[in-house]
């Protein structure tokens, strides 16, 4: 069997409270997906919820790449910034979206799965406090998300009444202007979740 | 009007969001900014693949699956 890299052994996959509670939001987000038609999305969520499930079983034996991907910050720059250009000027809901965001989803699927190093970080219960507020703000945006889906579907003039964020975003998103500041804020949103703007060393 | 509500809604919670930073910032030994607890719940692989998920998902949405209002 070959040697695990010292960091996977830093921090072994297990049952705790934190990781049931992430992988039944994720079976909830695959089965609500279902429930509102979008096939495609459930089976994704369904498929990561699996994995996670498998993960914990086989004692974090599951390993997608043998060593970390990485790559000079100029790179990481240089790609996000083609894909920046792809997503902006392709039409929307084409296959040349299709293939970059499957692209996109299994690189940081891949960088998602390598083990991260520990950071120092600030008194534990700050964390918690702010953990805490941001799962409270996240669940309430859910919530509503979902209730306004629900009383769309169900009542009269629902789509009129009751616009779920896809609604309300929809349009500016059609734009160019709109689609510009999409693609921009979400692309940065994930160069910070995979640690591009951490401090080197860090 | 019920438009509004649902929208206020929505807004209340991206301020709620807005005010819960600003006060991170301000007190960061009482509740961390945002990118310190996520640096810190993101070393365990089931928050990182979930989180890393939802964000790709967010863009899956809106650039390329069909926003999808079925009638029940």
């Amino acid at each position: 069997m070959p040697r695990q890299p010292a960091l996977a052994r830093l921090i072994r996959p297990r049952w705790t409270v934190s990781a049931i509670l992430w992988i039944c939001v994720l079976g909830i987000m695959a089965s609500f997906q279902t429930w509102r038609g979008a096939y495609v999305d459930g089976v994704l969520f369904y498929a990561i919820t699996l994995m996670l499930i498998l993960d914990r079983l086989t004692g974090g034996r599951i390993r997608l790449i043998n060593s970390p991907l990485d790559a000079p910050r100029w790179v990481v720059a240089a790609i996000t910034g083609a894909l920046a250009v792809v997503l902006v000027l392709a039409p929307r809901h084409g296959w040349v979206d299709l293939v970059t965001m499957v692209a996109i989803g299994v690189t940081v699927l891949v960088l998602a799965w390598s083990p991260r190093p520990k950071l120092p970080y600030r008194g534990a219960r700050a964390i918690k406090r702010s953990a805490l507020l941001w799962a409270i703000w996240g669940v309430a945006l859910c919530a509503w998300e979902a209730t306004a889906f629900t009383l769309s579907v169900t009542m009269p003039n629902g789509l009129t009444n009751y616009p779920t964020i896809s609604v309300l975003l929809d349009p500016i998103v059609e734009s160019l202007p709109g689609r510009i500041l999409f693609v921009g804020l979400w692309l940065a949103g994930g160069l910070s979740l995979i640690g591009f703007f951490r401090k080197r060393g860090q | 009007m019920l438009w509004w509500v649902t929208t206020a809604g929505y807004l209340a919670i991206l301020v709620g969001m807005g005010l819960t930073e600003l006060f991170a910032r301000w007190r960061p030994n009482r509740v961390a900014p945002l990118a310190d607890m996520l640096d810190h719940v993101m070393r365990l692989r089931t928050t990182r693949v979930g989180i890393i998920a939802a964000w790709w998902w967010f863009g899956w949405h809106f650039l390329f699956a069909p926003t999808i209002q079925v009638a029940l």
